[in-house]
């Protein structure tokens, strides 16, 4: 209703017309179902100009697919959708669908703002067997499905392969151990002439969460967990203090990398030339090919006992409606979505997680699969964060949390390494213990 | 500016060249960021990290703008944030105007109260107003609407601080003569009060304007959809956010479109704008 | 007569006070009342007493909050006031480019702010950043502004300057305008030279628009959010973590509205107390 107050001061009398015309036109084609077309709105965070044009894209042809429903999808940066989304719901204006991180469900399942969804991927015929373990274990909460997750984003291993070969290392084999990367790392380093370094091996900046991820992969590799058994944080554990302290010396020891290189806001340290080698998940492949650069991926190297990567998924979810009675509709886009993901998978730089989509052709067969390849091999590997009610407090981006606070205090040598990690135990302890 | 009759600081020649020299480091550290933002906005996406930074693009292109405006639907939302920031625009002016008059010439008791309770509002921070806000007006179904858009952000303190500041420098002697005249209160503030103090509406204009359009959280909140977006929501979701690539190249030239219209409205009103403030007197 | 004139006035504030009621005070008085109240924005308020404010008083990240925003209003407001000062004394004198350059400067202003953090957040970068760059060329060795937590609060002082120095310009071009020209000359036969002209002629003229300036530079300080949260998200360690951040996060991450409500009246209190105490200082000089 109100809708329609804006539409109408906004729009022209010509662009009325217009579209009364286009109205009409349409409802005088053959396609009888174009009348009856049930609206579906999804919310997505999915930014920037190629993602929102290729989701848009991919969209557009379900709409025109005549199967009874319209998507209405608006895209919303990931921080202020889940804003917008729970002040929505307040209001009884939230949309039908709305995409998140499989991180995340169980924060949204816990305020109810999203509903279970057994019944939608029963009668849509969505094909969960087709996902991972993983995957089917992070959209089930409290025994139940709540979402039809979409991707897989694991860490992965972008190197320079110019400057791989101006080392005199072969960009075939990249480093599969921690011995093999700390070679390639130090090789990989340039000092000018009066030993003041102008390129380091390795990017670790201490903003944002790229730090986070390699230590939470680290961690899991020398053979720790996030949590312990009573759901409390196991951080100051052998492996978390040994992950960390490695990372540390590649700062302080080897001098291979530095924590006020690089970062997530432009400051490219990978373009710029500045670093030769950084784990970053599969969201950069367009970018790079973009910058027109030399660079290949890899697996990320096995630094402890056993191969482990951080990862995170996107998946699709019903908001709770005050009724039911377009969960049908929810349901035949949700499964269309499901197993159409390549384009938009290729575009976004993720990996679908419905096995038949990605070894379709449709995957397989783009330019920048090859680039894909090492992060779909990664899969068997992958850990999420822990899927806790508390996530976006603790693991907040964009808040100095116990986390990540201590984490910058220990790469920026303010901190030791145990102290570090006791400081995070306890601040993380205080919010896990918080409802 | 015709009005400028000194030249305080340099009568001599070595006073003028120290303030051309200071002239020129201020025009290079203002302009610098600015002339970056337009620079990178045209480079290729492969010329964006050359180092040592280059100031003229060796391939420029307007590929950048060309996804801005090909994909999205920009001029959607731009004629909303036009019609949002000259409706607000507009009717800030109107109602601060109003009460800016009694508030600045006039004796009445409550007048103290009123401007105490206008002062603290104004050191509340905004995002805190925005839930109450929003579950009130969705209570009467105004969420999505021009109304959200416009209406509440023509309650702002600031363009009644400003005015009362304006209105009282106009001469006593004016009011009463007008008065006398059988004016009215209302035909002196028509007639008289607003055309002397163009310049101060100007000066109103100019803030609100600007704040309007470059407002984003409460259009965040208020508006659903890409129809009814205003410009600074509708280019956060296409430069990128965490966990998404970001071409710097498109995030500039979004930059400089976004900045382009409010630049000329400033330009347009500048002449009355720095004026507008000498007329009145801070001076109280 | 009285009572005419009393009809008058609120006649005139009608519109005004409607709309004020209606979308700011109702709202703010609100958002006081949440303070007092549990509330996830989903559920039903309940009320709590002072609990809010005890657990945010509790809070260490509230009270770094509290102490990073201090050191952004020291950071910024004598260079705010002083810088705007210089700026409309250099572009008050009759030469030519002054229109110019008085666009220039003010241009930063139209420019909003999740650009102007996303710019200075690369213009401040160590590696890539135009500031480094052309430090090192005059011999400064590369800084990690927004990396280094000693930095990262000045680098937010400096983008603040650069992004709004010019309302304060401007507010101080006009106020120069009005000192009369006649003034200046008068003390020029007496034999003043141009500091004491400065001194005893126009800073004294100046009282009202320093107010003003000063008053509005302290108050949008305390209020600084936006260009920390697009630069450094608090960080890095805290160092940039101011308290609208807090309040945002608050209410809009952690849903919880009480104490982001309780944070934003305590924002209110010290914003009052400093306009006050500053009202009275200016009186006393």
């Amino acid at each position: 209703m109100a809708n329609d107050v804006f539409a109408k001061s906004l729009l022209t009398r010509r662009q009325a017309l217009a579209l009364g015309a286009s109205a009409a036109l349409a409802g005088a084609l053959p396609r009888g179902a174009f009348a009856a077309d049930e609206k579906v709105t999804l919310w997505h965070g999915w930014t920037g100009a190629d993602n929102t044009t290729a989701l848009n894209g991919v969209i557009d042809t379900f709409n025109k697919g005549g199967k009874g429903v319209t998507v209405e999808p608006t895209g919303y940066d990931w921080d202020t959708l889940f804003s917008k989304w729970v002040v929505s719901s307040a209001g009884g204006r939230a949309p039908d669908l709305v995409l998140f991180h499989i991180t995340e469900l169980p924060e949204f399942a816990t305020r109810k703002v999203i509903r279970p969804i057994d019944d939608v991927v029963a009668s849509s015929g969505l094909d969960l067997s087709q996902v991972p373990d993983a995957g089917r274990t992070g959209v089930t909460f409290d025994g139940k499905v709540y979402a039809a997750p979409l991707d897989v984003h694991p860490l992965g291993f972008y190197y320079n392969v110019d400057m791989v070969q101006e080392a005199g290392l072969d960009p075939a084999k990249p480093p599969k151990s921690g011995e093999e990367f700390l070679e390639w790392a130090k090789k990989l380093t340039v000092k000018d002439g009066s030993g003041k370094i102008t390129r380091y091996g390795f990017e670790l900046p201490n903003t944002w969460a790229t730090a986070r991820w390699i230590w939470f992969s680290l961690m899991y590799q020398f053979g720790g967990t996030f949590l312990d058994d009573k759901g409390l944080a196991a951080v100051d554990s052998e492996a978390s203090q040994k992950a960390l302290q490695y990372l540390v010396d590649l700062i302080n020891v080897h001098g291979v990398t530095n924590p006020e290189v690089g970062g997530n806001k432009g400051e490219d340290a990978f373009a710029s030339k500045q670093v030769a080698m950084k784990f970053i998940g599969p969201w950069e492949v367009n970018l790079r090919m973009a910058q027109k650069m030399n660079f290949m991926t890899a697996q990320l190297p096995v630094f402890g006992q056993k191969a482990a990567v951080w990862a995170n998924s996107h998946c699709m979810a019903v908001s709770k409606q005050k009724s039911d009675d377009k969960l049908a509709a929810d349901g035949t886009f949700m499964k269309w979505f499901f197993d159409n993901f390549a384009a938009p998978a290729t575009t976004v730089g993720i990996i679908p997680q419905s096995k038949a989509v990605r070894e379709s052709a449709a995957f397989t067969g783009t330019e920048q699969y090859k680039y894909f390849k090492s992060f779909v091999d990664d899969l068997p590997n992958i850990v999420y964060e822990p899927l806790i009610p508390q996530y976006l407090s603790v693991f907040s981006f964009d808040k100095p949390t116990p986390l990540v606070t201590n984490l910058q205090a220990a790469l920026s040598g303010s901190k030791p390494v145990p102290d570090a990690l006791k400081a995070m135990k306890e601040g993380l302890d205080a919010q896990l213990k918080k409802g | 500016m015709q009005d400028q009759r000194s030249n305080r600081a340099g009568k001599s020649l070595g006073g003028r060249t120290l303030a051309y020299v200071l002239m020129i480091v201020v025009t290079a550290l203002w302009g610098a960021p600015i002339l970056w933002m337009l620079v990178t906005s045209i480079k290729p996406e492969s010329e964006i990290y050359a180092y040592p930074p280059t100031w003229i693009p060796d391939a420029p292109t307007l590929e950048a703008y060309g996804a801005l405006f090909q994909r999205f639907p920009m001029l959607t939302w731009f004629r909303n944030s036009a019609v949002v920031g000259i409706l607000t625009t507009a009717l800030t002016l109107a109602v601060d105007a109003l009460a800016a008059y009694p508030l600045a010439r006039m004796q009445f008791p409550g007048r103290r109260v009123i401007m105490g309770v206008i002062f603290a509002t104004f050191l509340l921070p905004y995002e805190l107003l925005f839930v109450p806000l929003f579950l009130g007006l969705n209570s009467y179904g105004l969420v999505d609407s021009i109304f959200s858009l416009t209406v509440p952000a023509s309650a702002n303190a600031f363009g009644v601080f400003l005015l009362t500041q304006f209105f009282q420098a106009v001469p006593r002697e004016l009011e009463d003569a007008a008065i006398m005249d059988g004016c009215g209160r209302f035909g002196f503030f028509w007639r008289i009060l607003l055309p002397l103090t163009k310049p101060g509406l100007a000066t109103v204009a100019i803030f609100t304007f600007v704040a309007s359009w470059n407002n984003f959280f409460w259009p965040l909140i208020a508006t659903n959809s890409d129809e009814t977006r205003t410009l600074p929501v509708g280019l956060a979701t296409l430069v990128g956010g965490a966990g998404m690539s970001m071409k710097q190249s498109v995030l500039m030239a979004s930059a400089v479109v976004a900045t382009l219209p409010t630049a000329l409205f400033f330009l347009a009103l500048q002449r009355h704008f720095v004026r507008g403030i000498a007329a009145t007197g801070i001076k109280g | 007569m009285r009572s005419g004139m009393t009809l008058a006035a609120y006649l005139f504030l009608s519109p005004y006070l409607a709309l004020f009621i209606a979308f700011m005070l109702l709202p703010t008085l609100a958002a006081i009342g949440i303070s007092f109240m549990r509330w996830d924005i989903l559920g039903a308020p309940e009320f709590i007493g002072l609990d809010n404010y005890r657990q945010i008083f509790g809070d260490p990240l509230f009270l770094t909050a509290i102490k990073n925003t201090f050191y952004f209003v020291f950071l910024t407001a004598i260079p705010m006031v002083v810088l705007g000062l210089a700026l409309a004394m250099l572009l008050d004198q009759k030469l030519k480019g002054t229109a110019f350059v008085r666009t220039v400067v003010f241009l930063p202003y139209v420019v909003m702010v999740s650009t102007v953090g996303i710019l200075w957040g690369w213009l401040f970068d160590k590696g890539t950043g135009l500031v480094n760059y052309y430090l090192t060329t005059i011999g400064i060795e590369p800084i990690a502004w927004l990396k280094d937590p000693h930095w990262s609060m000045p680098a937010l002082a400096i983008t603040t300057i650069w992004w709004t120095v010019n309302t304060n310009m401007i507010i101080f071009l006009a106020a120069l305008q009005d000192i009369s020209e006649e003034l200046h000359d008068a003390a020029t036969l007496d034999g003043a030279g141009p500091w004491q002209r400065f001194v005893y002629i126009t800073l004294p003229l100046l009282r009202p628009a320093m107010a003003l300036v000063t008053a509005l530079t302290i108050i949008n300080g305390w209020r600084v959010f936006g260009q920390a949260y697009v630069m450094t998200q608090g960080g890095p360690e805290a160092s940039t973590f101011v308290i609208v951040q807090y309040i945002y996060l608050t209410a809009f991450q952690n849903f919880e509205m009480g104490p982001a409500a309780a944070a934003g009246v305590v924002l209110l209190l010290i914003t009052l107390l400093f306009s006050l105490a500053q009202m009275k200082l200016m009186k006393a000089i």
